[in-house]
């Protein structure tokens, strides 16, 4: 049984309210929404609240999901960009927290993880400020590893379109970071 | 004849940057080329690729989240707390919207209530009598309904007929639900009847103290309307004074008189002198 075939199934009892497969779609997803929420809005707590909202908005939308076309996963990812982007509007000031080292998986060195923190964090920091369609794209493709056609489908659009957003995203970043690097620069002279 | 260059004749298109920056991503990604070989790239070099990709190489390394256990559990727990309390928010949803539509409906039917012929709310008025009239079977129930239309029918032409927007059709149907209520009396049983014909002598009487009043400062256009209302009504009060008078018993007379008739005879509260009397007005008895 392929892995698309299992979770077919495993919808399919989810529909019919079998605890056992809401569960094993809960284990196989949780992670990588939270993920999602997390990098989109920098703060634990929020991305928590955002993953039990996804999945209590999709498990009780379940009986209404078709899987022609749109994989379980995207349409996880869409309700969780929609829910995301409630946050925004309920709040406006965007996140400032800084990654729950206490979260991560692996330990690398102490020097490794010193210098991976910053990166991570200046990187993160900067994500939350790009326009949020482009964060979705940076999101999805490097944090999720999602393929230009997989974003394409979660986002409703081509993958022309994706590859120029990922594009722009990543020239920003780039702006963004010289003139934070300039800015250091400026300070320590 | 110029032959057309086939597509590998061509010189191969060249990629935009966006292009360029997602297949080089793809080749990464799927093992063809590592970061340090798609930087090298001269194509990827003229277009300032680098840093980008650089920016992307960071990215991919960002740390992979994962909620603990306790976290996990935080989530499972705001799942079933959430289950547990939808139902009850459904049904707090749903009896606000039944609210919501009963206090629109209640205050529409009011402000219908209050509305005159001409308003906007006036149709909704009428049609609301209809159907309330509909689902009236018994006769008493009908005639008692028919006059409380026709004293409506009434205030409204009061309050209507002294101006030049006096609509023919409110007296017509001023005459024609005091005739139905007189109609339905008839099918009431002998025994109710002498007090339905009572009110019916009393509503007729007032109608014409009222179109009177109403026909002093009515203008021009809406005399000969309120004129014919008046004789009308002064037939029907005649008819149903004759009713009466056939179900009053013979002497002593005191004794069989349908409770409460003197008292609810017309009242003429603008009695002109010289005017003729009505005939319920000559005939009551009295006390």
């Amino acid at each position: 049984m392929t892995d698309q075939d299992q979770e077919h199934e495993w919808l399919q009892r989810a529909r019919r309210g079998d605890p056992d497969a809401v569960g094993e779609l809960y284990r196989r997803y949780a992670r990588a929404v939270y993920r999602y929420a997390f990098y989109r809005l920098g703060d634990p707590e929020r991305a928590e609240d955002v993953t039990a909202d996804v999945f209590v908005r999709a498990l009780e939308a379940l009986p209404r999901f078709r899987e022609r076309g749109v994989p379980f996963s995207a349409w996880l990812y869409r309700i969780a960009a929609a829910r995301v982007a409630d946050e925004f509007r309920r709040r406006r000031r965007r996140p400032t927290q800084s990654v729950p080292w206490e979260l991560v998986e692996g330990s690398p060195s102490p020097e490794e993880k010193a210098e991976e923190r910053f990166t991570a964090e200046q990187l993160r920091r900067l994500v939350g400020q790009l326009p949020e369609i482009q964060q979705q794209v940076v999101v999805l493709r490097f944090v999720e590893r999602l393929s230009h056609a997989e974003v394409a489908r979660i986002l409703r659009r081509s993958e022309g379109a994706v590859r120029v957003l990922q594009y722009r995203a990543l020239q920003t970043l780039k702006r963004m970071l010289t003139q934070e690097q300039g800015a250091d620069g400026s300070d320590t002279d | 004849m110029v032959p057309t260059p086939t597509e590998q004749d061509q010189p191969k298109k060249a990629q935009t940057a966006p292009e360029l920056l997602a297949r080089c991503l793809d080749e990464i990604r799927s093992g063809e080329a590592s970061w340090a070989e798609c930087q090298a790239q001269p194509e990827v070099k003229a277009a300032g690729l680098g840093p980008l990709l650089d920016i992307a190489a960071q990215m991919e390394r960002f740390p992979s989240l994962a909620p603990g256990p306790a976290c996990l559990a935080h989530i499972r727990e705001r799942l079933a707390e959430r289950k547990r309390r939808r139902p009850v928010l459904r049904w707090a949803w749903a009896l606000l919207a039944v609210l919501v539509a009963l206090l629109t409906l209640g205050g529409t039917a009011w402000a219908a209530s209050e509305s005159l012929p001409g308003q906007p709310l006036y149709p909704f008025k009428r049609w609301g009598e209809r159907v309330r009239l509909s689902w009236m079977r018994d006769a008493e129930a009908r005639s008692t309904f028919l006059m409380e239309l026709a004293e409506r029918r009434l205030d409204e032409a009061r309050r209507v007929c002294s101006t030049p927007q006096c609509p023919d059709w409110l007296l017509a149907d001023l005459e024609q639900q005091t005739e139905a209520a007189a109609a339905e009396i008839e099918r009431v049983s002998e025994s109710r009847r002498p007090l339905l014909l009572a009110r019916l002598v009393e509503l007729t009487g007032r109608q014409q103290a009222v179109l009177e009043e109403v026909l002093e400062r009515a203008p021009e256009a809406a005399r000969a309307g309120l004129q014919r209302a008046l004789e009308r009504s002064r037939q029907g009060h005649e008819r149903a004074f004759k009713a009466l008078e056939k179900h009053r018993p013979t002497p002593p007379a005191r004794e069989g008189n349908p409770p409460g008739l003197e008292r609810q005879e017309a009242p003429t509260p603008h009695h002109s002198p010289g005017k003729p009397e009505s005939p319920g007005r000559k005939a009551s008895p009295k006390p």
